[in-house]
């Protein structure tokens, strides 16, 4: 039953397409942290119009994530455990409703997969944030029902006017024998010993609560991003630590130190919440760290067997569509023109 | 909106339903935790009724310390000369204990208003 019916080839074109909407996700400012827009999941929903089997789209959905915590360089902290979550519950969802496409569009499956992902998010975000983080839970699923529900008209409007998808079903692809690995850089020996400190260090970081040694080890995992060359969004770091620390702020604990409002800050809240914060934050810096030397690792092994191939065909056309992608123009400023292209691009792509 | 199907109206009712119903079960369960209020001469101190601690505070004569344990709050040391503070224990919303020489009142407050009601009958 659970054997691949679909190519190497395809899967890997459909992956490479997860990860540009995942690169298009990454570089939009967001407000919050936790509010997230799931462009990501247009390819699975694409995937679940093409009719894969079920092996198929769980291999789409495990490479979704991993592309994205590659992406964002989260594949080392806290961030992945709640994107696995998100990702399986809700592709689990998206698939198990669309076995009645008779009832419902893609706006219905849509919706239920962001609200089924957000759900289960929100509640193993308790496990590293505590218990209130649940009040943002109308927030994250009022924004998650209205994006999920514009996504689903786009994917209805999408599977029926596409050209791509079209040429998707019926063509052969060839196999390609010059297949590249991610093209990972210039993995310098000093990013290999940062990546092994900073995996020790970060071992120590989840056995200690003292607020003191988690800020030395924030600025170390900060710095060492700096000189790096990675990018910093100090905005975004503050309002991360900021928005934790107030969360925590709602279960007093010790010491009123202010009332605001019927508010009141504690002193044990507020150097738990800190704390917290500052920790999360770190576990993100240091495994955009640690990815150092699991990069070097990854280009190591680049071989033949089937998740290499897979992987390498998801590279493959990935670059043809960044390149594509560059290359084409809109032509109108309505969302059509800009669907339009898109389409155009993923065919090109395809046919290259 | 052409392309929508009567099945995914009846979806979007049923998540906002479901939506506005989990978000006032998790306020409900995050929100009305009920707190140990300790006031002290100069301060105050919050602490959770559902988690064990002992809990030292300076008062007027001296330190006083209270123990939350099993979702009970005593006094199990003062320095006032008369020790009435120690005698007994609270553990329903509404109760408080109060060191008069010391200063010291320790109450538990919770945002469930019934069970207020409750008690002060």
């Amino acid at each position: 039953m659970l054997q691949s019916k679909i190519s190497s080839q395809k899967l890997g074109f459909l992956a490479a397409c997860c990860m540009f909407c995942s690169l298009i996700e990454f570089a939009i400012p967001k407000p919050v942290p936790f509010l997230r827009l799931g462009l990501s999941n247009l390819p699975l929903l694409l995937a679940l119009f093409l009719q894969f089997g079920f092996a198929d789209y769980l291999i789409l959905i495990l490479i979704k994530m991993f592309s994205q915590a590659w992406i964002s360089g989260s594949l080392f902290s806290y961030v992945f455990v709640l994107s696995f979550t998100a990702s399986v519950s809700g592709g689990l969802a998206m698939y198990l409703l669309n076995k009645k496409r008779k009832w419902f569009s893609f706006v219905g499956i849509s919706v239920v997969g962001a609200f089924t992902s957000n759900l289960f998010q929100i509640l193993v975000a308790t496990i590293f944030m505590g218990e209130k983080i649940l009040l943002l839970f109308p927030i994250m699923e009022a924004f998650g029902l209205v994006s999920s529900f514009i996504l689903g008209l786009i994917a209805n409007y999408y599977v029926v006017h596409s050209k791509f998808l079209e040429e998707f079903n019926s063509v052969e692809l060839a196999e390609k024998k010059d297949l590249n690995g991610p093209n990972v850089g210039n993995e310098a020996k000093s990013v290999r010993t940062v990546g092994w400190i900073s995996l020790i260090i970060m071992i120590f970081l989840f056995l200690t609560n003292n607020v003191f040694i988690v800020v030395g080890i924030f600025m170390y995992s900060l710095i060492c991003n700096i000189i790096l060359k990675k990018r910093i969004r100090v905005l975004n770091i503050i309002i991360f630590i900021f928005s934790i620390t107030l969360i925590s702020l709602f279960a007093p604990f010790g010491k009123v130190l202010l009332n605001i409002g019927s508010l009141k800050v504690t002193e044990g809240a507020l150097s738990v919440g800190f704390t917290r914060a500052v920790k999360l934050q770190s576990t993100f810096f240091l495994s955009r760290l640690l990815l150092g030397f699991f990069n070097s690792i990854l280009k190591k092994k680049s071989a033949s067997f089937y998740l290499g191939r897979l992987i390498g065909y998801q590279f493959y056309y990935f670059s043809e569509i960044n390149e594509k992608w560059n290359m084409k123009k809109v032509e109108g400023k309505k969302i059509r023109a800009y669907i339009d292209r898109v389409d155009t691009v993923l065919k090109d792509s395809l046919l290259s | 909106m052409k392309s929508m199907k009567i099945g995914d109206y009846i979806l979007l009712i049923l998540i906002i339903l479901i939506l506005v119903g989990l978000s006032l079960f998790f306020f409900q369960s995050t929100g009305n935790q009920a707190e140990v209020v300790i006031t002290t001469p100069n301060e105050e101190y919050i602490y959770p009724l559902d988690k064990d601690g002992i809990y030292r505070v300076q008062g007027y004569i001296g330190l006083s310390v209270i123990e939350v344990k099993e979702s009970q709050v005593k006094f199990i040391e003062s320095s006032c000369k008369n020790k009435i503070c120690m005698i007994g224990s609270i553990n329903r919303n509404g109760q408080f204990l109060a060191c008069l020489p010391n200063g010291i009142i320790a109450s538990i407050v919770s945002s469930n208003q019934e069970e207020v009601d409750d008690v002060a009958i």
